[in-house]
């Protein structure tokens, strides 16, 4: 038996500040990804009570989803691809040398983020689940379709929205190779063994942005070798003060996204980016702290949205929410619709450990902040062959396989090469993600709509919504793309990835 | 090369060509009850898109070919060959010497010579670094959290624990 006041304990305080701690201090090196952290730190779990376990598990989970954001604004490497977007917005801001605001603000929209998500879960957790049920293999079709198209059409805002979607469309088709989920036909495997398990989308973040970055970095060595200043470590409240519709609005984002299957904290991120660029006017991508509010607070309000699913329906929402819910169920938790008889009390524990975890994450975020920026701040002929070695390692952690740290390597020099073509990376990132999941869907529906499949999938409404909102991203896409540009090219250094 | 790279043509071309290939692989693979079942519909389905987005992209290109004299058609930026060999050159060898050595050697050396070569001359603070990153990362994955590192094996897995 639970209640929500255990979290407020002694012993499960202590350990969500721990994981908090760990979570953030990992989500910031650039090359470790959140989802191995999980992974890796969630062993430390196993020796614990199961009060302690939760709290560290959600600490860990919040501390790592906002530690990604630190090396993303710093040094443009984002530890997960929900970074990805702050990434695109908050490093223009290092290189302006606000670094140091930018993450402090970040950890200020996290905060409300983490709050708002709570609080939905609190309150409107049932509506939510109702809203996640309405959407069938179509609409998760659609959503991962419409999710990829909108990446490309952010990304390839500051040269080519035709080239974003070509980088979204090529990350589709690396999702094709590997065993197919239906039928267990290996395709596109060119008879490589170890093909048929499919490409690991961590290896590919890595090298695309991780390696490329080295190589980036390493070209222009000759002009630069000091530390970039990273300016004052401290929010801009008033910023805060004046953007606080954008929080608020991409906090709904985050937590109504989160819920749904197939969305998650990535296209929650991206579509608070793509919302909060239209409502502002502004060019993100250009730096803008307003657009680093709005996918930090998305991002971190997708936490709570994205155990929803997993406590009502046992369906995880992400690698890291699944790693979580192993860890429970090592301590006999068994997370998902029966959970109420089973661990009377549990699903308010987990609100508490939440909070606290919240609460840990802010008071350490500041605490770790200064040492993490003075870390990845020290001189790039230093902090560079550290990020490769970090990369190296972050590939083979994985699936503990040699062939990923080729695969980074691989990916590193497509990366660095597409960047030099004015090619966005984060829409391939994004589509690798969704790309099984469409294809599963797609052909889910197709079988089962086999029958009258134009007149009952048009019937759909959640589906014939997503649907037109695909026409209208192609629509733009394409009218923008052939009209005659009237601004100058710009050099692609000058560019973000 | 040029100063001003043509980014458009390049890519049109080769996106035109993976969709064809895909679109081709997906053709040659089975479909006992249709297509709507086959593995090879949404490789299909994104070998064609490719295609039209490569089509798209030659447009793109047409328009701003299309611009008045003087302007800046395509960005001038150089892509350093030599820097893509380096950099993916020096991780193939560490990967190799993983293949025989423990993980701390080629790590530790790897970054002295990657940290040189990046234009560090201070020998304390590469000593320091490289020693520091090898050691920390060691006792970090194989004694706290209790996983492998890259390599034949750990030196630490030689030191009584």
């Amino acid at each position: 038996m639970f209640s929500f006041f255990d979290a407020f304990g002694a012993s499960p305080i202590l350990f969500s500040v721990l994981g908090a701690g760990a979570g953030i201090i990992w989500g910031a090196m650039p090359g470790l990804s959140m989802t191995m952290g999980m992974a890796l730190l969630a062993t430390f779990s196993y020796g614990m009570d199961i009060q302690s376990a939760a709290a560290f598990l959600m600490g860990i989970y919040t501390g790592a989803t906002f530690g990604g954001a630190i090396s993303a604004i710093l040094i443009n490497i984002p530890g997960t691809p929900d970074s990805v977007p702050i990434q695109l917005c908050g490093y223009p801001l290092t290189e302006q040398g606000r670094g140091g605001e930018a993450i402090a603000t970040a950890i200020f929209a996290s905060f409300i983020g983490n709050w708002v998500g709570l609080l939905a879960l609190a309150l409107v957790a049932p509506l939510l689940i109702v809203f996640a049920l309405n959407f069938g293999a179509w609409e998760q079709f659609l959503l991962a379709l419409w999710g990829i198209l909108l990446a490309g059409s952010i990304s390839g805002e500051s040269d080519s929205m035709v080239k974003g979607w070509i980088s979204g469309w090529i990350g589709l088709a690396i999702a094709m190779v590997g065993l197919e989920p239906i039928l267990g036909y290996p395709r596109l495997v060119f008879d490589v063994p170890e093909l048929r398990g499919g490409v690991a989308f961590i290896p590919v973040l890595i090298g695309l942005f991780g390696i490329a970055e080295v190589m980036r970095i390493a070209g222009r060595q000759s002009q630069n070798t000091e530390a970039r200043p990273v300016g004052r470590v401290w929010p801009r409240f008033d910023l805060l003060r004046r953007y606080y519709r954008s929080a608020l609005r991409s906090s709904a984002i985050g937590t109504v996204v989160g819920v749904i299957p197939g969305g998650g904290a990535p296209m929650a991120n991206f579509l608070s980016y793509e919302i909060g660029q239209r409502a502002s006017g502004k060019q993100f991508h250009k730096g803008s702290m307003e657009g680093v509010i709005c996918t930090g607070t998305s991002d971190n309000a997708a936490i709570g949205g994205s155990l929803l699913p997993a406590l009502a329906l046992g369906i995880p929402s992400s690698a890291a929410i699944a790693v979580v819910m192993a860890a429970l169920a090592y301590h006999g938790v068994v997370i998902g619709p029966s959970l109420e008889q089973s661990q009377p009390g549990f699903l308010v524990f987990l609100f508490g450990t939440l909070i606290v975890a919240n609460l840990a994450m802010y008071v350490l975020g500041f605490a770790l902040l200064k040492p993490i920026i003075r870390l990845l701040a020290m001189p790039p002929a230093l902090l560079m062959p550290m990020v490769a070695m970090l990369c190296m390692i972050g590939a083979y952690s994985v699936q503990l396989s040699v062939f990923d740290m080729w695969v980074a390597i691989g990916f590193g020099i497509f990366g660095y090469l597409l960047v030099r073509y004015d090619f966005p990376l984060a829409p391939m990132v994004f589509a690798l993600i969704l790309g099984k999941i469409a294809d599963e869907n797609l052909r889910k529906s197709a079988i089962i709509f086999s029958e009258n499949t134009t007149s009952q999938l048009l019937s759909r409404p959640i589906g014939l919504i997503i649907l037109l909102l695909i026409l209208v991203t192609i629509l733009y896409g394409i009218v923008t793309t052939l009209k005659a540009k009237s601004r100058p090219a710009q050099d692609a250094t000058d560019l973000n990835v | 090369m040029s100063a001003q790279r043509d980014t458009h043509l390049l890519p049109s071309v080769l996106t035109a060509g993976l969709g064809g290939v895909l679109v081709f692989k997906g053709l040659s693979m089975p479909h006992p009850r249709g297509w709507s079942s086959s593995p090879g519909l949404f490789p299909i389905i994104i070998g064609g898109v490719l295609v039209l987005l490569a089509l798209l992209l030659l447009a793109e290109r047409r328009k701003l070919r299309a611009r008045p004299a003087g302007a800046k058609v395509f960005p001038q930026v150089p892509i350093n060959i030599k820097v893509i060999g380096a950099v993916c050159g020096s991780l193939a060898l560490y990967i190799l010497a993983l293949h025989y050595l423990p993980y701390e050697p080629p790590t530790f050396i790897y970054l002295v010579l990657a940290m040189l070569a990046f234009g560090s001359r201070s020998a304390p603070s590469i000593l320091l670094a490289a020693l520091g990153f090898t050691v920390v990362i060691s006792v970090l994955f194989t004694r706290v959290l209790g996983t492998l590192v890259p390599g034949s094996y750990s030196l630490l897995e030689l030191i009584p624990y």
